[in-house]
């Protein structure tokens, strides 16, 4: 088996392997760092290498094995993790040079979940500087490595894609797991806000942070999210599909929104046709396509960074501008201008917010999900700063990417990105998937299905 | 350049990026200024006053 083929396994299929001493942890996690060691120079996917403490880590798992134990859900899983995560002996430099070298003394709790269950956490993962950012400069989209992998998870996006690691780490503030999900081709989740512990993690602006998983299929993705998610509230209640148990629904009874305003507005034909074509096949499954528009889409981005530039220039009160010459010029003006709104406009955004929030809950209560593109355009050359559309509207860049995964954050509720095909660039394109609130387990279930059906089994050429 | 860098190319230059700083600055500025205003806008009469209180946090 090839480096990258045997860096293809699902979560399940290696843990088959190991338990049926065809493979050993220690075989996969040293392969999996040698095709760092090999691959990095060129995808620029990771900012540490923990080799030592993975191989340790890996002998550990193995030792339980060779004793007949069971060493968790993710044993020998070999896991990158954004490096706005605590690892223990690892530096968390959040992309930052404010941060350069400052070591992790603990381990994250996501981190602490993910080694009991017996993943190996091979090294942390490139991110924007301060997860501010949709592009992850110094990170290569290992589909075409003059392109963005998106970001600011983009590290862990391209670590999953490049076959450097099985499954990934990454947080989601304003898309930061479903844009680098979508633009490198892998599944990315972003959890109901609050059911991933967010302790250990170098917050953006805590109302929309999310931590969550980035893997190959939805599977590999759900079982991550099993170990490091919290259990749903009891109040949460049950999807209309019904029990989380059940691995693939069928789609008979299922009610999916499709929005008839906002997401297809300025997106390409490719990004267009991509979605059409999925909504055409969960039809064909029995699913009903249910016609619903989204609620007032110029608050969104208006809400968002009304709460978001406050809650970041308070996090950095201590440094900012104290040390204003250790962020870039962007973060910077960021800070600034959240340093000058009013504690009204603050909270009168949180107030909209709820107003958004009961919105879309009124909406999901006869629904089971709303489907829409991920982001409006596949992954651009890293030297572009605008899009200009067809109608004449010009749009940077970063917010393009970030724009229609702005209502999972400012509802929190959990939304997942999965590849639904290639554009004529042989780039990817991703499906975004919404649920209620606490319906994660019941979204993967869901997209599952349409995975199975979309059989996206591409590869980019270096894996 | 990055703000706060040394530059050291000819005055006229610097000018004419500082001048594009200052405006893409303002721009942003605006921008936000127009976001903000979006919030302003809306009738909040009836609206939560308190996420957890009317039952609007997910994590609820």
């Amino acid at each position: 088996m090839t480096e990258p083929d045997l860096l293809s396994l699902s979560v399940a299929a290696l843990g088959e392997a190991y338990r049926r001493r065809t493979l050993s942890p220690v075989e996969v996690v040293t392969t999996a760092l040698d095709r760092i060691a090999a691959t990095d120079p060129v995808v620029g996917a990771f900012v540490h290498v923990a080799r030592d403490a993975a191989l340790a880590q890996a002998r550990a798992v193995e030792q339980v094995f060779r004793e007949g134990g069971e060493p968790g859900p993710l044993a020998g899983l070999p896991v990158g993790v954004k490096d706005l995560v605590d690892v223990a002996g690892s530096p968390t430099e959040a992309g930052a040079s404010l941060r350069t070298g400052r070591l992790a003394t603990a381990d994250a709790v996501v981190v602490t979940r993910l080694r009991a269950a017996g993943a190996v956490i091979v090294g942390k993962t490139r991110t924007d500087e301060f997860a501010y950012g949709a592009s992850t400069p110094g990170t290569a989209n290992p589909w075409a490595l003059d392109r963005v992998p998106g970001g600011s998870s983009g590290g862990s996006g391209a670590a999953v894609a490049a076959r450097q690691c099985i499954a990934a780490i990454g947080t989601d503030t304003a898309g930061s797991i479903r844009i680098p999900a979508a633009l490198c081709g892998v599944v990315g989740l972003k959890p109901t806000h609050g059911r991933v512990p967010r302790r250990g993690v170098v917050p953006l602006a805590w109302s929309f942070d999310n931590v969550g998983p980035l893997g190959r299929s939805v599977a590999d993705v759900a079982a991550v999210f099993d170990v490091i998610a919290d259990p749903p509230p009891r109040a949460a209640g049950r999807s209309r599909l019904g029990s989380a148990e059940v691995p693939h629904l069928p789609l008979g009874a299922a009610r999916i929104g499709v929005p008839d305003n906002h997401v297809f507005d300025d997106v390409t034909p490719a990004v267009a046709a991509a979605v059409r074509s999925a909504l055409a096949v969960l039809e064909r499954l029995g699913a009903e396509l249910v016609p619903v528009t989204v609620p007032e889409p110029d608050l969104y981005e208006a809400v968002l960074y009304t709460m978001l530039l406050p809650e970041a220039a308070a996090y950095h009160a201590e440094d900012f501008p104290a040390r204003a010459e250790d962020y870039s010029a962007q973060l910077r003006k960021a800070l600034t201008i959240g340093s000058t709104l009013s504690a009204v406009d603050y909270v009168q955004a949180q107030r909209v917010r709820g107003v958004l929030q009961q919105a879309w809950r009124t909406m999901f209560a006869d629904l089971d999900a709303i489907v829409a593109p991920t982001t409006p355009m596949t992954a651009v050359p890293r030297d572009q700063r605008f899009m200009a559309w067809p109608g004449g509207r010009t749009e940077s860049v970063n917010s393009a990417y970030v724009r229609l995964c702005l209502a999972g954050n400012v509802t929190g509720y959990p939304a997942v990105s999965l590849p639904c095909g290639l554009d004529d660039e042989g780039l990817p394109l991703g499906l975004q998937v919404l649920a209620g609130p606490h319906q994660d387990r019941e979204l993967l279930e869901l997209v599952a299905v349409v995975e199975d059906h979309l059989a996206f089994d591409h590869r980019p050429p270096m894996a | 350049m990055e703000d706060g860098g040394v530059d050291d190319r000819p005055v006229g230059d610097r000018d004419a990026r500082l001048a594009d700083l200052v405006e893409t600055y303002a721009r942003q500025v605006a921008a936000f200024d127009d976001l903000v205003a979006r919030v302003r806008a809306v009738p909040l009469g009836d609206a939560p006053l308190s996420l957890e209180a009317e039952g609007t946090d997910p994590g609820d």
